[in-house]
C-alpha cells in the first residue's frame, strides 16, 4: 500500500479544492501575521512539490503577485487616507496634509502615518492574500477542466461552457499577437484609438469564426444527444434549480447576518439545499454521458482532504484562543499560538502525502504566435 | 452506403442553388475522391453526408440523403455521430480537451459507451494511426499531421461507417501528407470503412481513389470511376493533364503506371532540347536584397541559423522545406518585423529592421500565411481606400492606385464583399494589392498556395509573371512542388534552420526524389519538370 | 518662435512655484490641531470645554464622562487623560470598536475581546453610537461626522452609547439627557431613564435634572481652576472618584428601564489620569513563527530549484 501511494499519478481535482478550502477556512479565522504567513509558505510548498508541468499550473505564481498587491493598495490606501491617529500610536512619517473641503469632512488625506495603521492594513490585506492564494494553489494543482468534469449530469452543459470559454482565452491570446505582428506590414497608425479596430476585429472574426467551428464539431461528435426529458419536465427542473439557488443565496445571509434570527437563515439554507438537490437528480436524468478513465478517488485523496479538513477543524477547536487576532494598540509582538500552527502544519504535510506528480515531456517550443505558427485561414468551411 | 437521391441544396439569399438534382450512390468500403474548382460547393457535398447542411448550416435541402441507411432528414448530426465522422481541415480548431487520449475518447463520452469499451477502443485506434507515443501530449504541441491524425483517431473511436474529410492535407507538408493518407489507406483497407475525401492537391491522392465525384460548375455532380471522370474533368493532376495530352486511355494515375506507358514518350522527346519549365524573364544582376548570417532564435531554439540569400530583381525564386524549418521566420526576419537576433539584410543600402514601419513596407512587402490578418475593414472598397491612404500618390510610386493593382491581379472582384467572404485566391489577391500599393523592390509571399485549387495557381503564377516583370525580386514560401515547377526560377530549400540546397528549378526539382514533381517521376532521367514544356515539344 | 518657448518654461515654473508655496501654507495651517488637553469635569462649563460621556450601562457600568479643553475632536476626546478607544482592523482607528478608561474597571476596554474582536466592522445591533448635543440644547442629535472630523464647539456635549441603535425606532437611543450629563455636581437623585413613550428625538426628556444643572454654579466656578489634574476638587460631595459602588441609590432608575437597554449606573467622573504603558511583549514567538515561515518556504525554493534542474538537465 505504501508503494501504491508513490506512483505518481494526479489526484482527483475535488481532493485538492477541498484541502485548499480547508487551509481557506483556517486562514479566515485570523489575523495573526505569522500564522498567515505560515499559510502561504505552506501553500508554496505543497505547489512547489506537485505541482505539474502543464501551463495552467504555473497560475501560483501570479495569484502571489496579485495578492501581495492587495495587500500594497490596501496599505497605500489606509495611511494616504489617514484616520485618527491615538497619541499612542508610532508615527513612521508624516506626509504633507491635503486640506478637504467641509462639505466633505468625512475624509482626511495626508497627515501623518503611523506604524499601528500601516500594521493594521497589511494584517487585513494578508488575511484576503492568503484566500486567494488558497484559490490559487488549488487551480496550479488541479487541472481546472477535469475539475468541471465531476460536476452532476444537470450542469453537464454549463461545466461544458466553462471548459469552452476557459480554453477560448489563450487561443485569442494567440490570435491577438498573430494579428499584431501582421499589422507591423501595414504604414504606422495615425491615432492611438484608430490603432486598435484593425487590431479587435480581425481577432473577433477569428473567434466567431472558430467557435462556430467548434460547435460544428462537437455537434458531428455527438454532443448533445438528448436523453429522455419533456420540455415539462425540463422547465420543472429550470425553476426548482433557481429556486433552491435563491434560497440558498438567503439564507446563507441569514446565516451571517448578527440581526436576523438564525433559525430564519437555517431554514432558508435547508430549503434551498432540497431544492438544488431536487433540480439536480431530475436533470442528471436526461444527460447520457459516460466518463473516460474517471479519476479514481483513493487512500491519497482522502490522505489529502483530511489534512486539509483537519486542518480547519483543529483551527475551529482553537476558536478564542489568545493570539488569533493580536492586538495593535497596545502594539505588541504577536504571538505564536500553538493549535493553529499545528493545523497549519498538518495542511502542509499534504505536500508529502500525496503521490509525486505524472512526469510530463519537455519540448524546446516555439511561443505561440511566432512567425510559421499560424493556423490557416478559411472561409466558412460548410458554405463551401 | 451513401446515398443522394435527388438532391439540390439552396442558401438562403441565394437564388441559385448550390448542387443540383444529385443522384449518387457510394457503396461501402470506397475512397471517393471529391474534386472541383474552389467554391463551387464541393464542401456542401460533404457536409450534407452526415447532416451538417442543413441542419447546422441553415438552408434547403431537397430530395433524400441516406447514410446507413439512416435519413438525414430525421437525424441531426449528433444522432448520426456513431455513423458518420468529420474532419476538417482545421484539426485544432475542433479540439475540446487537452490531451490526445482525452480527445480520442471524447466523442465515445458523448455516446454513452462504457468505460472499459472506451478504453479499449482508445487503446486500438492509437494503434491504428501509430500515436502511442502521443497519448499524453497536450494537444497544441503537436505538429500538423500529429494533429491531423488525432482529428482522424478522435471521430474513429466512435466506430463509424463512414468517414468524411474536407481537404485535410491543405495545410501539411508533403511529408506529413504521406502519413495521412497512408492512415486512410489503411483505413480504407483493413477496416473496410467508407472514405470521402476532398483534395484541392490532387496528385497526392488520386491514386487510392475508387471513385471520383466531380462537382462542376452548375451544381451537378458526376460519379464514376477515375479514369472516367478524370478524363475529362475540369480540374486534374499534371499526371492526368500529360495522359490527356498524349493520349493515354485510359489515363495513368499513379507514377507507377504512367512509368509503364512512359517509354515511347520518352523515346519521342528524348533527342530534343528541352525548354525551361519557367520562361524567365529578363533577371538583371542586380542584387534586389542582401542578406548575411541572419540569425533567429527564440529562447534556446535556433529558427534560422547564419543564412546567407541573395534575390535578384525580376526572379521568383521558390523558399521550400518541411513546416518548421524556418521558413516563416526567414521571411519575416527579411521584412524587417520579424525578430532577427544577428546578420544583416541589406536592400537598396538599407536594412529594413532599422526602419520605420511605413518605410520598411516600401523596401519588403511581406504576405502573411494567413491574409486575412491585413484586412480588417467592412468591404473591399475600404481596404482599398486604406490601401491608398497608406501608401504615396500613385503619381510616386508609379504602381498604380490599389484598385488599378487589384484589378490587375484578379478582375471581377464585387467591391462591395466583405473581405472575409471572398474565395481564399481573391482574398489572397487582395492583400497583396494592398502591400503592393507601397511599391516594394522585393515581394515575400508565405504560403501563398495553400487551399488554391489548380485554377488559382495558375493564376497565381501568371501574377508572380507580372511582378517579375515589373522588375520586383519575389520570394514565395511554398511546399507545393507542382506549383514550384511551373513558376519559379529558382528554388532554395531549407531544413532545420539551415539552408541546404539553392539553384535552378531544374536543377533542384528534378534531382531530389521528395521535390520532385509528376512529370519529372514519369519521364526521369529527363529533365522536364511540367506539362507545359511538353506541350511545347509535342506540337512539332 | 524661440521667445514664446521660455515664457511658456517661465508660467509652467512659476505655477509650481506658486502650488508649493500654498500647500506649505495649507500644510502650516491645517496642520495638527492645537492640543487638546483633559480636564477635570469641573472645568467644563457651557461657555467653555466639551463633556463626553461614555455610556457603560450594557455591561451594567456607570456612565463615565469626561471634560477636554477646545478646540478638540470627538476622537481626541476619548483618547487623552486616560482614555483610550481601538478601532477595527478593517477600518482602522476612525471607526471606535472599544472605548475604556483607565480608572474604570482597571483599564478594561468595552465591549471585551471575548465578545468583540474588533476585526471587522462590529454589526448594526452592538455597536458604538455617537451622540451629540450642542450648547444649550438638551435634545441628543446622532453624529453625521465620525469622531475624528468633529469639531465640537465649547459647552457641547457628547455620548457614547452602545447597542442597537435605531434612528428611527426606539431602541437603542441614549438613555439619560443632555443636561443630565452636564449636571455638575451629578445629580444625587440619579439621572432617570427616559420613559419609552418618549418622541425618538428625545425633546421631551422628562429628567429631573436641577435647574442648576442648566448653567454652570458660578459659585462652583470658583472652583480652583488650578486643581491639578488627579486632584479632586473638593466642592461637591458625591463627585469625583465616586465608585460605581454608589450605582446602589440609583437602582431605581436602573429598574425602571428593565424593558430597554440597560441604563447606566450612575456618573463617574472620569479625571485625567495616565494610562499605565503596556508591555510589548517578547519578541521570541514572533522570531520563531518567522523562523518556521523561512524554513517551509525554503523547502518550497528547493522543490522549484530541483524541478528546474530537472527540466533544463538530462532532457
Amino acid at each position: 500500500m505504501s508503494g501504491s501511494r508513490r506512483v505518481p499519478r494526479a489526484l482527483h481535482p475535488i481532493a485538492w479544492w477541498l484541502w485548499a478550502a480547508g487551509l481557506a477556512t483556517v486562514s479566515i479565522r485570523t489575523t495573526n501575521p505569522l500564522l498567515l504567513l505560515l499559510i502561504l509558505a505552506a501553500l508554496a510548498f505543497v505547489v512547489a512539490n506537485r505541482r505539474t508541468e502543464a501551463p495552467w499550473a504555473r497560475a501560483f505564481g501570479y495569484y502571489l503577485v496579485v495578492a501581495l498587491s492587495v495587500v500594497a493598495l490596501r496599505v497605500l490606501v489606509r495611511t494616504v487616507f489617514a484616520g485618527a491617529l491615538t497619541p499612542s500610536e508610532h508615527i513612521l512619517v508624516t506626509l504633507p496634509q491635503l486640506p478637504v473641503p467641509s462639505w466633505y469632512a468625512g475624509i482626511r488625506i495626508g497627515g501623518p502615518i503611523s506604524l499601528e495603521a500601516t500594521l493594521s492594513a497589511a494584517y487585513d490585506g494578508l488575511r484576503l492574500a492568503c484566500l486567494l492564494c488558497c484559490v490559487g494553489a488549488a487551480n496550479a494543482l488541479a487541472n481546472p477542466k477535469r475539475a468541471l468534469r465531476v460536476l452532476p449530469g444537470a450542469l453537464y452543459e454549463l461545466g461544458v461552457a466553462v471548459i469552452v470559454a476557459v480554453s477560448v482565452a489563450p487561443q485569442l491570446i494567440e490570435s491577438f499577437q498573430r494579428v499584431r505582428l501582421a499589422r507591423r506590414l501595414r504604414a504606422d497608425p495615425a491615432r492611438r484609438l484608430r490603432a486598435l479596430r484593425p487590431l479587435v476585429i480581425p481577432v473577433v472574426e477569428d473567434a466567431f469564426e472558430r467557435s462556430l467551428r467548434l460547435a460544428a464539431a462537437m455537434d458531428c461528435r455527438g454532443y448533445g444527444r438528448a436523453g429522455a426529458a419533456s420540455p415539462g419536465a425540463r422547465r420543472v427542473t429550470g425553476a426548482a434549480m433557481v429556486a433552491g439557488m435563491l434560497s440558498l443565496c438567503a439564507g446563507v445571509y441569514g446565516m451571517w447576518d448578527p440581526t436576523m434570527a438564525p433559525a430564519l437563515g437555517l431554514a432558508a439554507l435547508t430549503v434551498g439545499s432540497l431544492l438544488c438537490v431536487l433540480a439536480l437528480v431530475l436533470g442528471s436524468r436526461r444527460v447520457m454521458t459516460t466518463a473516460y478513465r474517471p479519476d479514481p478517488w483513493a487512500l491519497p485523496e482522502w490522505a489529502v482532504s483530511a489534512c486539509g479538513l483537519g486542518a480547519a477543524a483543529l483551527m475551529s477547536s482553537a476558536y478564542g484562543v489568545w493570539g488569533l487576532n493580536p492586538a495593535l494598540s497596545p502594539l505588541r509582538w504577536p504571538a505564536l499560538p500553538a493549535m493553529p500552527v499545528l493545523a497549519i502544519c498538518l495542511a502542509a504535510l499534504a505536500g508529502v502525502v500525496s503521490p509525486p506528480p505524472p512526469p510530463s515531456r519537455r519540448r524546446a517550443a516555439r511561443p505561440a504566435a511566432s512567425p510559421g505558427r499560424s493556423r490557416p485561414d478559411r472561409v466558412s468551411e460548410t458554405v463551401a | 452506403m451513401i446515398v443522394f437521391d435527388q438532391v439540390t441544396v439552396t442558401y438562403d439569399g441565394q437564388g441559385e442553388p448550390v448542387l443540383r438534382r444529385v443522384d449518387v450512390r457510394v457503396a461501402e468500403g470506397e475512397l471517393c475522391l471529391v474534386v472541383g474548382p474552389t467554391g463551387v460547393g464541393k464542401s456542401t457535398l460533404l457536409g450534407a453526408v452526415n447532416g451538417l447542411v442543413p441542419h447546422f448550416t441553415g438552408g434547403t435541402l431537397s430530395g433524400r440523403v441516406l447514410v446507413a441507411g439512416r435519413d438525414t432528414a430525421t437525424h441531426r448530426p449528433r444522432d448520426l455521430a456513431d455513423v458518420v465522422g468529420v474532419v476538417s481541415q482545421d484539426p485544432a480548431s475542433g479540439f475540446t480537451t487537452d490531451t490526445v487520449e482525452e480527445e480520442l475518447a471524447y466523442a465515445m463520452e458523448q455516446l454513452a459507451v462504457p468505460a472499459a469499451v472506451m478504453r479499449k477502443r482508445v487503446e486500438e485506434t492509437l494503434d491504428l494511426l501509430s500515436l502511442a507515443d502521443l497519448r499524453d501530449c497536450p494537444l497544441h504541441e503537436l505538429s500538423g499531421g500529429q494533429q491531423q491524425r488525432v482529428a482522424i483517431g478522435s471521430v474513429l473511436t466512435a466506430g463509424p461507417s463512414v468517414l468524411v474529410l474536407d481537404e485535410p492535407t491543405s495545410a501539411l507538408d508533403p511529408t506529413a501528407a504521406e502519413e495521412v493518407l497512408a492512415a486512410l489507406t489503411r483505413l480504407v483497407h483493413d477496416l473496410g470503412m467508407t472514405v470521402l475525401l476532398a483534395e484541392h492537391r490532387l496528385e497526392r491522392v488520386v491514386q487510392y481513389a475508387d471513385s471520383v465525384l466531380e462537382v462542376r460548375c452548375d451544381g451537378t455532380v458526376r460519379h464514376g470511376s477515375p479514369q472516367s471522370v478524370l478524363s475529362d474533368a475540369s480540374v486534374a493532376p499534371p499526371i492526368v493533364e500529360l495522359g490527356r495530352m498524349v493520349g493515354w486511355t485510359p489515363v495513368a494515375l499513379s507514377v507507377r503506371d504512367a512509368r509503364r506507358l512512359a517509354p515511347p514518350l520518352r523515346a519521342r522527346v528524348a533527342s530534343q532540347p528541352t525548354e525551361p519549365a519557367h520562361r524567365r524573364s529578363a533577371v538583371s544582376p542586380a542584387q534586389a536584397l542582401r542578406a548575411r548570417r541572419v540569425l533567429v532564435r527564440y529562447g534556446d531554439l535556433v529558427a534560422v541559423n547564419e543564412v546567407d540569400l541573395q534575390l535578384h530583381a525580376g526572379e521568383v525564386t521558390a523558399l521550400m522545406g518541411r513546416n518548421g524549418c524556418g521558413k516563416s521566420s526567414l521571411l519575416w526576419a527579411l521584412q524587417g518585423s520579424g525578430p532577427r537576433q544577428g546578420g544583416s539584410v541589406d536592400v537598396a543600402g538599407l536594412d529594413p529592421h532599422t526602419l520605420s514601419r511605413s518605410a520598411a513596407r516600401r523596401l519588403v512587402g511581406l504576405v502573411p500565411q494567413t491574409p486575412g490578418d491585413l484586412l480588417y475593414h467592412d468591404t473591399v472598397a475600404a481596404e482599398l481606400a486604406e490601401a491608398d491612404r497608406d501608401g504615396d500618390a500613385p503619381e510616386q510610386s508609379g504602381g498604380g492606385s490599389a484598385e488599378q493593382i487589384l484589378d490587375r491581379l484578379a478582375p471581377g472582384i464585387d467591391r462591395g464583399v466583405h473581405p472575409r467572404d471572398l474565395s481564399e485566391g481573391q482574398r489572397l489577391a487582395l492583400a497583396l494589392a494592398v502591400q503592393l500599393r507601397a511599391a516594394p523592390a522585393v515581394v515575400l509571399l508565405d504560403e501563398p498556395t495553400r487551399g488554391l485549387d489548380y485554377h488559382a495557381k495558375a493564376a497565381l503564377g501568371h501574377v508572380l509573371d507580372t511582378l517579375a516583370a515589373a522588375g520586383h525580386a519575389v520570394l514565395i514560401s511554398t511546399h507545393d512542388v507542382e506549383f514550384a515547377a511551373s513558376s519559379v526560377d529558382r528554388v532554395v530549400v531549407m531544413a532545420d534552420g539551415d539552408v541546404v540546397a539553392d539553384g535552378g528549378t531544374e536543377q533542384i526539382l528534378a534531382s531530389s526524389p521528395a521535390f520532385a514533381p509528376q512529370v519529372a517521376k514519369v519521364l526521369a532521367p529527363l529533365p522536364y519538370l511540367t506539362v507545359g514544356q511538353l506541350k511545347g515539344q509535342l506540337r512539332c | 518662435m524661440s521667445g514664446s518657448r521660455p515664457s511658456r518654461l517661465t508660467v509652467a515654473g512659476a505655477l509650481a512655484a506658486l502650488s508649493a508655496v500654498t500647500a506649505l501654507v495649507f500644510v502650516t495651517i491645517g496642520a495638527t490641531p492645537a492640543a487638546a488637553t483633559a480636564e477635570p469635569v469641573g472645568q467644563c462649563t457651557t461657555v467653555s470645554g466639551v463633556l463626553v460621556a461614555v455610556d457603560f450601562g450594557h455591561w451594567g457600568g456607570p456612565l463615565v464622562r469626561g471634560c477636554g479643553s477646545t478646540p478638540t475632536t470627538g476622537f481626541a476626546l476619548l483618547n487623552q487623560g486616560g482614555w483610550f478607544t481601538q478601532g477595527t482592523l478593517h477600518d482602522g482607528n476612525a471607526f471606535i470598536c472599544r472605548i475604556g478608561y483607565a480608572g474604570f474597571s482597571a483599564g478594561q476596554g468595552y465591549p471585551t475581546s471575548a465578545t468583540e474582536a474588533c476585526v471587522q466592522t462590529p454589526p448594526a445591533n452592538a455597536y458604538w453610537s455617537f451622540w451629540r448635543a450642542g450648547p444649550g440644547q438638551n435634545a441628543w442629535s446622532y453624529s453625521q461626522v465620525g469622531p475624528a472630523s468633529d469639531s465640537p464647539q465649547a459647552g457641547t456635549v457628547e455620548l457614547w452609547t452602545f447597542g442597537a441603535t435605531d434612528l428611527t425606532g426606539v431602541r437603542g437611543l441614549p438613555v439619560v439627557s443632555p443636561d443630565a450629563v452636564r449636571a455638575y455636581p451629578p445629580v444625587a437623585g440619579t439621572p432617570a431613564p427616559t420613559p419609552s413613550s418618549t418622541h425618538p428625538t428625545g425633546t421631551g426628556a422628562p429628567v429631573s435634572s436641577t435647574p442648576a444643572a442648566a448653567t454652570r454654579p458660578g459659585a462652583a466656578g470658583a472652583s480652583p481652576s488650578t486643581a491639578a489634574p488627579g486632584q479632586v476638587p473638593g466642592k461637591a460631595p458625591g463627585s469625583g472618584t465616586v465608585p460605581a459602588g454608589t450605582a446602589g441609590q440609583q437602582s431605581a432608575g436602573a429598574a425602571a428601564s428593565a424593558a430597554r437597554a440597560a441604563a447606566p449606573a450612575g456618573v463617574v467622573d472620569a479625571l485625567p489620569a495616565t494610562a499605565a504603558a503596556a508591555a510589548s511583549g517578547s519578541p521570541l514567538p514572533a522570531l520563531a513563527g518567522l523562523g518556521l515561515v523561512v524554513a517551509l518556504g525554503g523547502a518550497a525554493g528547493a522543490a522549484g530549484a530541483a524541478r528546474r534542474r530537472r527540466r533544463t538537465g538530462p532532457s
